[in-house]
């Protein structure tokens, strides 16, 4: 038996806001497309069932567009069960509050809910402050049986805590074979006790630069009475965060040098994100409306975010007579934030000098 | 550095002119229009050549406006000395500058000379062209000194490369240039733009989620128009065929009429028909009737003679009466029988009036009693003999006459019995026919016979009463219902038209209606963003705003300091400027003055009554007089070390001769610190001066 764990898809939701609007209109109907390839993937290989460990959506108006799409993706698999479990963001939203949803569409709700496949049994409970700390308790589960238990939630090791805390000290010892979680949007897996795992299978495709690499679901197989799992890439882009220290560069084409090199192994069609660190002179030419430029044309999205410092060498300037160095001396002496300063001097150097800039 | 000879091969007007500089004060005597400015810019050509324009004017041009009149090799020659050391620039223009020749010698040696570059004049002087002409170079109207960033860089003492020249009012303007892009007057510019950009995305996402209605409600709404449209549409439709028929109401009505009228008629004739037809028309009835006819005739018969019976017996039974009479008559006693009788009776009377007078005693009274008595008794006797013989004769007759009435009488009642039979016979028959009127039989079975010969007409009438029906129905076939069911219209045609008017305009009314929820519906529809994409479009914009304006913002901070760093820059110089000004207004005066001074950009004010003016407050000579203390400062100011030569168009223009002389003395006075070249074409100038 096949089963796909994903969760956090976020559906029609908002993307990253430095996204041009029609490239969060773009990543939006791609990664709906993704949730839909991912179905298309279940059914192809003949997987069972899909657990939605938490958050497929956060606002309650879903778009119609989006909805119809849902829905018609999960009644066009009547074969395939679609097991929604909702998370902090979910809200009473459509797939809720519809008269007749599709037969192949189940719940779980505030008490622990199970849906039993022949030999395997998922079960899951949807956190809230009130039965947090009693649901450990009211676990009951065969040990016969290949048990999945769905939860939404932040994992702590231990916890006495009020709050949707989930404590995998308590969840051990239950006969849980596979802990399907959501919350976290990043794959990340570990021991539960002796006979399972834990596994945030991570949100199915990246909508800001928070979630940056690779992303999809957990593939959770039983044969034989074995249960195994793994990681399947389904993001259609990934996002790419890189850290570029640009000290010393004198130039904007040494810092785009430096810029791709870092950027060698990523794909054009990924969005990359490039933060300059690192310290540059006074008079460093930087233009990074040109680096802008040259993320834009070979990645699908671009952008650039220079948090270098300007080294300004004070004494250089102490006792320089020109426009210049009382135009700098002035800027170093007043009260502004540091970075302020630094965009002031490369501006205002750059206009004594005739040049053009970047504003 | 000094000058000390030039020779002008062509330039201008000037051709093979040459002219050998002194120190101190040169005072070149011409009139005008000899050439003075040609002069000075031949001058200035030797240190900086001409400059490369493709303007066309004249003015603008000065290759064009100095190359010589009359032709020839276009330049000359000029011999300087520079720290002590002399070198000879010789400098031919062509059309275009790359056709210009320059060659720097070593004057001493005679040797080509790499001392200075092409361009002498900056090396020498460390400013550009434009800075030489506006300092050392003082025109006739125009002393005035404009502050230039080289002016003021060199102020600053700023010598160096081309490259190191500041340019505050470039920056400036290139500062503006980028904050423009942001604000533009006219509420222009990109922070505008995308405020407006916001502002749009913002009303349609408040118009997304304060949409009046939602989606499925403008689809209700839509399908509630649409069945009212259906209504309407239903209801022109009927209107229209009510219109229809009402215009048509009056020819159909004739037409029903004519109709009605035939089916009554056809009607009643079936009912006549069927109503006759119920009783005559039985195969046999002819011969019943003819039957009945016969007891009806026999009726009759017997009628007749139960009146001839009955008149039989009124005849006995007038004789009856005749023999009464008679026997009555002849019973009357006869007058003797009569008077007897009276006269016994009288007597009787007069036998009992007597009695009771008793005066005749009475055996007369009873006498005559008796008479009487046996008088009347005499008569009664006689009388009754014969009534008995008559009576016997009467009863008698009588008893034939009752035995013959008894006769007649039984006639009669046999012939009753057989009338009865007969007429109930008929009576009976002809009660089928429900005919109750029992007053002729015979009249009725005649009335039957017609009857029946009027149940084959009736029919033809009836045949020809449905023909016609059927012939109307035929020809108006697809009329029939209209005429069969036509009602008078309820309406008249201008209530129908006043109708359809209203009919048309909330249909109107409804496709308008139809087409602004078909507009929402589609737009919603067909609505490129949702509300997240909206949002999403919001929260960009909003981020680019938040960040044009830091950006905007850190261009007029930028702006700021370059402003407070060049007054800051300028007021450097400034002091040095304001001494060397004041010392030259002493010279020029006699005496301080102190009510005059200059500003960072040279700008002299002077000042009066507490308040600060512009110069041009003043006369123009005084005017003049300050502008040449100003260029005397400035180029002290600039040139600390190398002092250069001025060259003066005759700046004195405007003085009067009292002042004249005093400016002449403070040239005299400057001619000590820099080789002064003074241009001029009154002999006052030149008086006991070092003129040429």
């Amino acid at each position: 038996m096949k089963i796909i764990h994903c969760a956090d898809l976020h559906l029609d939701s908002k993307m990253e806001s430095v996204l041009t609007s029609q490239k969060a209109r773009e990543r939006k109907n791609e990664i709906l497309m993704t949730f839909l390839r991912m179905v298309e993937y279940a059914r192809k290989n003949w997987v069972s069932a899909i657990i939605i460990a938490g958050d497929f959506f956060d606002t309650e108006n879903v778009s119609l567009k989006v909805q119809n799409l849902i829905l018609d993706a999960i009644r066009q698999n009547p074969g395939i069960s679609f097991l929604y479990l909702r998370g902090n963001h979910d809200c009473e939203n459509f797939l809720y509050t519809m008269p007749d949803p599709p037969e192949n569409l189940f719940f779980f709700a505030e008490e622990w809910t199970k849906y039993d496949f022949a030999d395997v049994s998922i079960c899951g409970v949807e956190l809230t402050k009130e039965n947090s700390s009693t649901i450990y308790e009211s676990l009951q589960l065969e040990s016969r049986k290949k048990n999945i238990v769905v939860l939404h939630g932040e994992v702590v090791p231990d916890t006495s805590m009020p709050g949707e805390l989930i404590s995998l000290k308590k969840l051990a010892g239950h006969d849980i074979d596979y802990l399907a979680l959501g919350h976290l949007h990043t794959y990340k897996e570990g021991t539960l006790d002796e006979r399972g795992v834990y596994v945030y299978s991570g949100c199915l495709d990246g909508r800001g630069f928070d979630e940056c690499g690779e992303k999809g679901f957990s593939l959770i197989e039983i044969n034989e009475g074995v249960l195994t799992h793994h990681f399947v890439p389904m993001s259609s882009r990934i996002l790419r965060h890189q850290i570029v220290d640009v000290s010393n560069c004198e130039n904007t084409a040494q810092m785009l040098k430096k810029v791709q090199d870092a950027l060698i192994s990523v794909d054009s069609s990924d969005l990359v994100k490039i933060t300059f660190v690192g310290d540059l002179s006074l008079d460093c030419e930087k233009n990074l409306d040109l680096v802008n430029q040259y993320l834009e044309q070979n990645y699908y999205f671009g952008r650039c975010k220079d948090l270098t410092k300007t080294v300004v060498p004070v004494e250089e300037y102490r006792y320089d007579p020109t426009l210049r160095g009382e135009f700098i001396r002035q800027v170093l002496a007043a009260a502004i934030p540091e970075d302020q300063k630094a965009s002031i001097l490369h501006m205002g150097l750059a206009a004594l000098a005739g040049e053009d800039f970047d504003s | 550095m000094k000058l000390i000879r030039c020779y002008i091969e062509n330039f201008g007007k000037h051709k093979e002119l040459e002219y050998t500089f002194q120190d101190g004060l040169n005072i070149i005597l011409e009139e005008n229009g000899w050439g003075k400015t040609t002069f000075a810019t031949f001058i200035k050509a030797m240190f900086y050549g001409l400059e490369a324009t493709t303007k066309r004017s004249l003015s603008e041009n000065e290759r064009k406006h100095y190359l010589p009149w009359q032709g020839g090799s276009f330049g000359g020659s000029l011999v300087f000395e520079m720290k002590g050391k002399q070198y000879r620039i010789e400098r031919f223009f062509g059309e275009k500058r790359k056709d210009d020749t320059y060659r720097l010698f070593d004057e001493t040696t005679g040797l080509e000379s790499k001392d200075f570059g092409p361009c002498p004049g900056e090396e020498i002087f460390g400013m550009d062209a434009n800075t030489f002409e506006h300092t050392t170079f003082v025109p006739q109207n125009g002393m005035a000194v404009k502050s230039s960033d080289r002016m003021v860089a060199r102020l600053n003492n700023m010598t160096g490369q081309e490259e190191n020249v500041e340019g505050y009012e470039l920056a400036v303007s290139l500062l503006d240039g980028h904050m423009k892009e942001y604000v533009k007057t006219g509420n222009r510019g990109k922070i505008s733009d995308l405020q407006n950009e916001l502002t749009m995305v913002n009303d349609k996402l408040y118009k997304l989620q304060n949409r009046e209605q939602s989606y499925e409600e403008l689809q209700e709404a839509l399908k509630h128009v649409d069945e009212q449209k259906t209504e309407v549409t239903s209801a022109m439709r009927i209107l229209r065929q009510l219109t229809k028929e009402t215009s048509e109401y009056d020819g159909l009505k004739a037409k029903k009429d004519h109709y009605d009228s035939l089916v009554k008629s056809q009607m009643e004739a079936k009912s006549k028909l069927d109503m006759e037809r119920l009783f005559f028309e039985e195969p046999e009835l002819a011969s019943q009737i003819n039957a009945k006819k016969r007891d009806a005739e026999r009726l009759s018969k017997l009628e007749e003679q139960y009146r001839d019976e009955e008149e039989n017996i009124r005849e006995q039974e007038y004789k009856k009466d005749g023999l009464t009479e008679q026997f009555l008559a002849m019973k009357k006693p006869p007058v003797s029988t009569m008077i007897l009788l009276v006269l016994g009776i009288l007597l009787a009377a007069l036998g009992i009036f007597l009695w009771m007078e008793g005066e005749f005693g009475l055996y007369v009274p009873l006498a005559a009693i008796f008479v009487g008595i046996i008088l009347g008794i005499i008569g009664m006797v006689a009388s009754a003999t014969r009534n008995t013989k008559l009576k016997k004769a009467y009863d008698s007759r009588m008893m034939e006459l009752d035995a013959l009435i008894q006769g007649a009488k039984q006639m009669q009642r046999n012939i009753v019995l057989e009338k009865e039979q007969v007429h109930k016979s008929i009576e009976n028959y002809l009660v089928h026919f429900q005919i109750t009127d029992k007053s002729s039989f015979y009249a009725s079975l005649l009335e039957i016979e017609k009857k029946i010969s009027e149940v084959s007409t009736l029919k033809e009438h009836s045949d020809e009463a449905k023909k016609k029906v059927l012939e109307f129905e035929e020809t108006n076939r697809q009329e029939m219902d209209r005429i069969r069911f036509l009602t008078k219209p309820e309406h008249s045609l201008e209530e129908l038209s006043s109708e359809e008017q209203n009919l048309n305009q909330g249909m109107v009314e409804l496709m308008s209606k139809r087409n602004e929820l078909t507009r929402e519906i589609a737009a919603i529809q067909n609505m490129e963003e949702d509300e997240t994409d909206l949002l999403q479009m919001q929260e960009h914009i909003q981020e680019k705003i938040a960040e044009a304006k830091q950006q905007y913002d850190l261009l007029l901070l930028t702006k700021e300091f370059l402003k407070k760093a060049n007054e800051q820059y300028k007021s450097n110089y400034m002091g040095t400027m304001q001494e060397n000004f004041r010392k030259n207004v002493e010279i020029l005066n006699g005496a301080m003055m102190e009510d005059v001074s200059i500003d960072a950009d040279f700008g002299i004010r002077v000042r009066g009554g507490g308040k600060s003016y512009s110069v041009e407050a003043l006369s123009a000579g005084y005017q003049d007089m300050l502008a040449l203390c100003t260029r005397f400062a400035l180029v002290e100011a600039m040139f600390t070390g190398e002092k250069p030569f001025m060259m003066l168009d005759d700046p004195l223009v405007n003085l009067d001769a009292e002042k004249i002389d005093r400016a002449m003395g403070f040239l005299e006075t400057m001619a000590l610190r820099h080789q002064l070249i003074y241009f001029t074409c009154h002999e006052s100038r030149a008086q006991n001066r070092g003129k040429s």
